[in-house]
Formats: C-alpha cells, structure tokens, sequence
C-alpha cells in the first residue's frame, strides 16, 4: 500500500505536466464561431431555402473537415422558422447569446427587417436577400448579390438592348407583377426612377395577393396596356405559375416574359412546366442550369453530402456555398486582425467590409463589400430557358446603381 | 348539432385584448402585514371548432396582446409556451413557439398582432403552400386547453405572462 501511494504522486506530477503543455492545443480543439441561419425548410419558400442553406452547410462541413479556419471551426445553426417573422424573431432571440455568434442570414426579406434592429444592437453581422435600402442606409445588414432594383434596372439594359437587336424602332412597353409584398414591391424602389431614366415607359404595375392562383387578370390588364416584356416577380413556383398563365392566354407568344433572382430553377419550374417556360428570360446573380451543375465546387460538395444525382441540383444550392465562402473569408480576416478570444460581431463586421473582390469562386460575381458598400456583387448573368434546360445568353454584366436614384 | 346554425352565438369573438402587467421590479417592499394574497385571473377563453369550414372564423378574428412596463422602444416577443405531448410543426419539444411581435412605445406599452401565418403555423398547426396561399386540407387544430403565453423584452428581459384557453364550440 505504502509502496502504491508513493507510486501515486510522481503519476499526478506528470499528469499535471501533460495538462499545462497540452493545454494550448486542447483548446483550439474547442474553438469555434456560429452562424445562425433564420431559415425556411418547411414552409413557403422551403423550395428554395432547403437547396441554399444545405449549400452553406455542406460548405461549412467541408471546411470543418479541412480544419476550420487556423483551427477554428464553424457551427451551423439552421432553424426553421416556415417563413413566419414572429417565429424568426422568436428564434433570434433565442439563439442571440449563442456562443461567438458572428452571422445572422435572415432568409425573407421580412424576418430581415424585423431581426435587423435586434442584430444590429447585439453588434452582429446580418445577411438579407436584398433589399436596397441596406445599401442606401448603411448598417450592419449586408445583401447577398446586387440590391433588387439594381437587378431590376439591368434587366431594363437588356431589355432596351434586345427590342433594338429585334430590329425594333421606338421604345418597348414593360410590365412589372408580382407579390404584394415588401419583396415584390422593393423591386420599382429605383428600378423605376432607372427605366424612366432611360426612356423606357413601365407600364402600371400589378401587385397580386400572395396566395393567389390564378393571375389572368393581372396579366390581361398588362397585355390590353400593350406590354412589350412582363417581369414577374415572386419566388418559385410563383412566377412559373404566372407565366404558366400567360402561356395559356397566349401571351408568351407576343410577349418577352422575365423573372428575378428566384425566378424558375431546372428542378422546379422548369421540370414542372418546360413549354410554358420556353424562352423565358431569367435574371441571376448566381450561376444557373448548367453552368452551376458543372461548377467543380457545387457539383464536388453535392456529389460528396448529399450523394444526389446532378440531375437534381437545385440553383440555389450555389447561392448558399457564396454564403460559406464569405463567412469563411471574413473569419480569416478577423482572426488575423483580433484572434479569437476577441474574436466578437464587431471584429466580423469589419472583416466583411473588407471582403471586396473576393471571387467567390465564379459561383457569383466578386464581392463588394466595403466600408460604403453592402451589395453582395455587382454582377447579373441572364439566362434563358430552352428545351427546359437554362442556358446563358450573357456573360456578367455589371447592374446600374438603381438604389441611388430613389429616395429611402 | 348544426354548427352553422348556431353560427352567431359560437362564433362572434371578441377581440381579445390582454393587458399584461410588468414585473414588480422597484417597488417598494410592503411594511410587515399578513401577506397579500393575488387571485389570477381565469384565462381568456378562445372557441376553437375542430372542423372545416368553422375553425377558418380564426383567421377573421383580431387576436392580440397588449402590456406595459416595458424599455422604451424595445421589441418584445410573444411567445406560446407549447405543453408536453402537444406537437407544433417545426417546433422542438421543450421549446416555445413565437406568435407576435411589436415595438414598445416611448411609454413602454406594446400591442403585438398575432398574424394569419402566425395563427396557420400555430393555432391551426397547418402549412402555408409555396404559393403563399393556405392550406386548410393540412390545418390540424391544437389540443383543447389552457395555452400560456410570455411577452419578453429583447432588451429588458423583462417578461409577462398571461393565459388562453381554447374551447371547443359549446354543446347543446
């Protein structure tokens, strides 16, 4: 016994030893840092959400595979809050106090709005879809591509470029429909004052309910006004169901139909109704149809996580790897400027304010984050639908600052 | 029973307003007396017909809540407590669910609406199609009973509650 407790001490002596030296490394095991993704996996625009969020995810496993950043690893917080803004406020609040919380992604444009003042007070970064006013009042709520109405003001460019390639004198006419929505209408929020800046005439816009099923009145009205082009708004299926209609009215014919950001996908729009569809003009900041599906990251991460043919990749799959790659890149540059333990919102704000010119791996145009800047990119790409396959027409185009021209 | 019948008197709700009052923080302690006794108040009660189309008369119905003693200009949350066994799509056991939401005054009062996707997602449990319409073929209204509620400050902290209890149609 006398011979064991003497055994004992010189065994606790060198365990003490162990822990002080091992003890550096042991935390760096432990380090990480949250993202917080206010989401949408089974509600309205599940669609889409569930292919953009499993992109940032899989790019965060990936990385945490890889080591993390300098050791420091991403925690992914994906909560489905179907679209609701009280659900989403709720879950903010509740995952507010997370530990090293850096990037809130508010997946509406609603929930961003109600979470904004909460993110900005606990001094975290924000990422919105895209509404302009994040640009015109800059804060702590970054946008993921180009604002909205610069996307709009673009797709007047190539509007105004295709009626002169057709051979047309004069200007077209161009109709806008979409949601009823803060979304829907953010769009005319510059994009108008940048049509009529142009000369082109926007004919009277129509804002349907959400939930509407039918939009053959909307669309009659735009046609008996003599439109030219209709873009239409909304989040898939919403705008392939619109043009869908119009396609049965025989519109689609006469008419030069265009959609936005969360216009049709090749799984979902497009699969449903590929001759309805046919010819319609997509306007993008994130690669589509083929081009994303032969991405070497997009297809290499959907390949390795989600073990799917290619077939069903979702577009927007991309779109949330841009997401991962963003946060990834700030990370580096925070922990180079404070390390970790300092490592705080702050810290991530400044990083991201610093991201302008970060490639993005082609997925989208560079990033144009900067100290005066809270656009995602600049770029929009314009594709087309043909034999329900979404094909380029254009390479990146840089959009016009439409949010400049319109008072917020 | 033919509830349509009996539409009028089953189915006019009134608003429902509750007043929930802030926490007793910085009041002063009462001197020494026999200690004073708080009656809660009975929970407000809310008719719930189980079936298509009657429970729809919920979207119609102007529910929210109302409070004071909050920060100036503060979100406050409401949020149902969700009682155990009871199944809220997305929503993790244990966790609360939230309903409404608004920014107090500069005099620290709120009214918080409870909104039609709020009452979809959570009173009726149903889903919302991508379209943004409803899909009352999914609504599968919540069990019969008495529901708390919590209004938080996202700043204070500070939080009320108060109670809803929701009934089935009354019988013959």
């Amino acid at each position: 016994m006398g011979k064991g407790r003497w055994c004992f001490f010189p065994g606790m002596l060198v365990l003490c030893v162990f822990l002080i030296f091992s003890g550096g490394n042991a935390s760096a095991q432990e380090r990480f840092v949250t993202y917080l993704s206010l989401a949408d996996y089974t509600g309205a625009i599940a669609g889409l959400n569930v292919p953009a969020d499993m992109g940032v995810e899989d790019y965060f496993k990936d990385l945490n595979a890889r080591g993390g950043v300098d050791g420091v690893k991403v925690k992914f917080i994906g909560v489905d809050t179907r679209y609701d803004v009280a659900r989403g406020v709720s879950a903010y609040k509740r995952y507010r106090t997370e530990p090293k919380l850096l990037v809130v992604n508010a997946i509406g444009t609603p929930i961003g709005k109600a979470v904004g003042p909460l993110a900005s007070k606990d001094k975290l970064v924000q990422i919105v879809p895209g509404d302009g006013e994040f640009q015109a009042h800059i804060g702590r709520i970054f946008i993921w591509g180009p604002a909205y109405q610069d996307s709009f003001a673009a797709a007047m460019d190539w509007i105004a470029s295709d009626w002169k390639a057709r051979g047309k004198t004069g200007v077209p006419n161009v109709g806008f429909i979409s949601w009823d929505s803060a979304y829907g209408r953010e769009f005319l929020r510059g994009g108008k004052e940048y049509a009529e800046k142009i000369g082109i005439p926007l004919l009277k816009p129509e804002f349907f309910p959400p939930g509407a099923l039918d939009h053959t009145v909307y669309l009659t009205r735009l046609a008996s006004a003599g439109a030219n082009y209709i873009f239409a708004g909304g989040v898939d299926p919403t705008p392939t169901n619109v043009i869908r209609d119009g396609h049965k009215l025989g519109l689609t014919k006469t008419i030069q139909f265009l959609a936005d950001y969360w216009g049709p996908t090749e799984p979902v729009g497009v699969r449903a109704h590929p001759e309805a569809l046919e010819g319609t003009v997509i306007t993008s900041y994130y690669l589509r149809g083929e081009e994303a599906k032969k991405h070497p990251l997009t297809s290499s991460l959907w390949t390795k996580y989600r073990g799917k043919p290619i077939a069903d990749l979702n577009e927007a799959y991309g779109a949330g790897i841009v997401w991962g790659l963003d946060f990834e890149e700030g990370l580096k540059i925070a922990l180079k400027d404070v390390g970790y333990n300092k490592l705080d919102g702050e810290a991530m704000l400044k990083a991201y304010q610093k991201l302008a010119g970060f490639k993005r791996q082609g997925i989208t145009g560079p990033n144009a984050y900067s100290p005066t800047s809270r656009r995602g990119s600049w770029e929009i790409k314009f594709y087309r639908v043909k034999n329900a396959k979404v094909i380029p027409i254009t390479d990146w185009v840089k959009a016009p600052d439409a949010v400049s021209l319109h008072k917020f | 029973m033919n509830f349509l019948g009996k539409r009028m008197s089953f189915f006019i709700l009134p608003v429902i307003v509750f007043v929930l009052l802030a926490g007793c923080k910085g009041m002063t302690p009462a001197p020494a007396a026999p200690a004073a006794k708080i009656e809660e108040a009975p929970p407000l009660q809310v008719t719930l017909p189980p079936t298509l189309p009657a429970m729809l008369v919920i979207l119609k119905t102007r529910i929210y809540f109302a409070g004071s003693g909050y920060v100036p200009n503060e979100m406050v949350v409401v949020e149902m407590e969700v009682p155990p066994g009871v199944e809220i799509p997305a929503v993790k056991p244990g966790e609360p669910v939230g309903v409404a939401f608004a920014q107090a005054d500069e005099a620290g009062k709120f009214t918080a609406d409870v909104s039609p996707s709020a009452k979809i997602l959570t009173f009726l449990r149903g889903n919302i199609l991508p379209t943004l319409a409803p899909d009352p073929k999914s609504f599968k209204p919540i069990p019969y009973g008495i529901y708390v509620f919590v209004a938080t400050g996202a700043e204070s902290g500070r939080a009320s509650k108060t109670r809803i209890e929701f009934i089935p149609p009354e019988k013959k």
